[in-house]
């Protein structure tokens, strides 16, 4: 699938751990997915709300690509564990090709509430094959003491 | 110690398999399913109180049976108070509170208020952070929310 | 709970003095445990009353204590209600709820289980001191565990529940689950007017058999109250009932049964 140019940034191999899951892009696997969310942001020491708002997140950017994926292709997730924040992006290759991730969505609020920072990706596609739509995350690993 | 209420009636809704995916889309068959289905129930107790109780993840592919659920227990016109225990959900995605938030507003229109027994975490923690917790009177457990 | 109530009246300022202290008011600490100290007796009495279900006590207290620290932390006394009217259920709601908790874990070791009713006891406390949710490290340096235990607990209670509506029926029911319960003898027993329909056949149970069922139905009591009086033990009221209920429902007249 066309790469939406992940990790985006120039810092991204000092101290990070990546962790790369791909499924058939289907609803039922997506609980896999979340289970990965939540077991890396606890590793990564995230406090218990920080990791419960992340395995939601992950799990609403799951399914809005789903939602659009094309048939018989594949959900890419990307994490990018660091100290103190964990960077989420993932990607399907769109069966329309006006597919494009809403923004309008009750859906997209509940995301931006829940996440520090997220935004919705695109990637044209060619003659042969559909654009690859993303969304890409951050969240903290928590608020400080009081 | 009060006495605990006695069942009056209880309904079940079992999913035998999640709903498909989106529309246009055949649902697969997968040799891998990490999605068990939706356990929801309604009971209507003697004191009056109605309580519809789900076990399992509410996400896009069981969040129908829920809406469904929250419409049954609407339709309880009967019941001097609406309960939904939560406490056997493991978590809750946004169509989920979606269509907890559209059950509120439901119940709002009949001058009703539903009372909410979040249990965990992954209950409690979405509605606060959208403040839709304040759509619903919420109690720390069924007991006190039977009242 | 008034302040003239010999036992606890004392406590009843004090409630009023913590639930007004700013969260992050040096005295907090110290009124917290005080209270909790002080209402403890409370907490193991609610214990002691489940303590016929294979539980260790001392597992009971502990989770009734929490139950306790979370009354406390949430008690508002504008609310109007008494302490104890909300304290009980909060702390009788979390005992119930780890009853409820191990029916899912049977099948997980023990160790688990232990881990489950302690990361519960910590995380309740560090959000207090802390005012926020707490990390995994943070709950594993509390319990003196490593992080792996806290997050192998983590990830098990992310896991199956039941549902309390179970476990609140199963309470003084012994272990019926919602569905034996609502069997319909019981359900149908609530509709009909015992007094014509169920004499004959009341009168042809054997006299031990026709009490608990006259004191469940007519008197109102708890199966608890019942093994008291008869002089029994509540399983074995329990499985009475249950046999009873299905002799009977077996010779109800259909004229009289409802749908």
């Amino acid at each position: 699938m066309s790469d939406l140019g992940f990790p985006p940034t120039a810092e991204t191999l000092d101290g990070v751990s990546t962790v790369e899951v791909r499924t058939s892009a289907s609803a039922a696997l997506i609980p896999t997915i979340r289970a990965v969310a939540s077991d890396l942001a606890a590793r990564a020491d995230f406090d218990l709300d920080a990791i419960s708002d992340l395995r939601m997140a992950v799990d609403e950017a799951c399914a809005t690509l789903v939602d659009v994926a094309a048939p018989k292709s594949m959900l890419r997730c990307t994490f990018l564990v660091q100290a103190e924040h964990i960077e989420v992006q993932a990607e399907v290759l769109a069966g329309q090709a006006d597919a494009a991730v809403s923004t309008d969505t009750f859906g997209w609020r509940v995301l931006q509430t829940l996440a520090d920072d997220v935004q919705a990706l695109r990637a044209p596609g060619t003659a042969e094959i559909g654009p690859t739509v993303g969304i890409r995350l951050h969240k903290h690993a928590g608020e400080p003491s009081r | 110690m009060v006495e605990p209420p006695a069942i009056r009636s209880l309904r079940t809704g079992d999913l035998a398999a999640p709903a498909g995916p989106s529309l246009g889309k055949k649902p697969e068959a997968l040799v891998l399913d990490s999605h068990p289905p939706l356990q929801t129930s309604i009971a209507r107790l003697t004191g009056g109180a109605a309580v519809l109780a789900v076990v399992g993840e509410i996400d896009t592919l069981t969040a129908p049976p829920l809406e469904q659920a929250l419409r049954e227990l609407l339709d309880d016109t009967g019941a001097d108070v609406l309960v939904i225990d939560l406490t056997g959900v493991t978590f809750l995605a946004s169509s989920g509170l979606a269509a907890l938030i559209q059950g509120a507003h439901r119940a709002a229109d009949r001058n009703v208020t539903l009372r909410l027994v979040p249990g965990s975490r992954a209950v409690r923690r979405p509605l606060e952070v959208t403040g839709s917790d304040q759509l619903f009177d919420m109690y720390e457990d069924v007991h006190s929310a039977v009242g | 709970m008034t302040q003239g109530d010999p036992e606890y009246g004392h406590l009843s300022p004090l409630l009023e003095q913590y639930s007004a202290l700013a969260p992050d008011d040096p005295r907090r600490e110290a009124l917290r445990d005080e209270l909790v100290t002080g209402f403890l007796p409370v907490a193991q009495h609610i214990a002691r009353r489940f303590n016929n279900r294979g539980e260790p006590l001392d597992d009971l207290v502990q989770v009734a204590t929490v139950g306790l620290i979370n009354a406390v932390d949430r008690f508002s006394p504008e609310r109007g209600s008494d302490f104890f009217s909300f304290a009980v259920p909060t702390i009788s709601g979390e005992v119930r709820r780890h009853f409820r908790d191990l029916g899912w874990s049977m099948r997980v070791p023990r160790r688990l289980k232990d881990l489950h009713v302690s990361i519960n006891a910590a995380v309740s406390h560090l959000s207090q001191d802390l005012g926020r949710a707490p990390k995994p490290t943070e709950i594993a340096e509390h319990l003196g565990v490593p992080v792996s235990d806290v997050l192998e607990g983590l990830e098990a209670s992310e896991a199956y529940r039941s549902s309390s509506l179970d476990e609140m029926l199963s309470s003084e029911q012994g272990s019926a689950t919602v569905g034996e319960l609502v069997g319909e003898a019981d359900a149908e027993l609530d509709r009909v007017d015992f007094q014509e329909a169920l004499r004959p056949v009341l009168a042809e149970l054997p006299e031990r058999e026709r009490t608990i069922v006259m004191l469940r139905f007519f008197g109102n009591m708890t199966q608890t109250q019942i093994a008291d009086k008869v002089g029994i033990s509540q399983m074995h009221v329990s499985r009475l009932l249950a046999q009873t209920l299905d002799r009977l429902r077996s010779r109800l007249d259909p004229e009289t049964r409802s749908r």
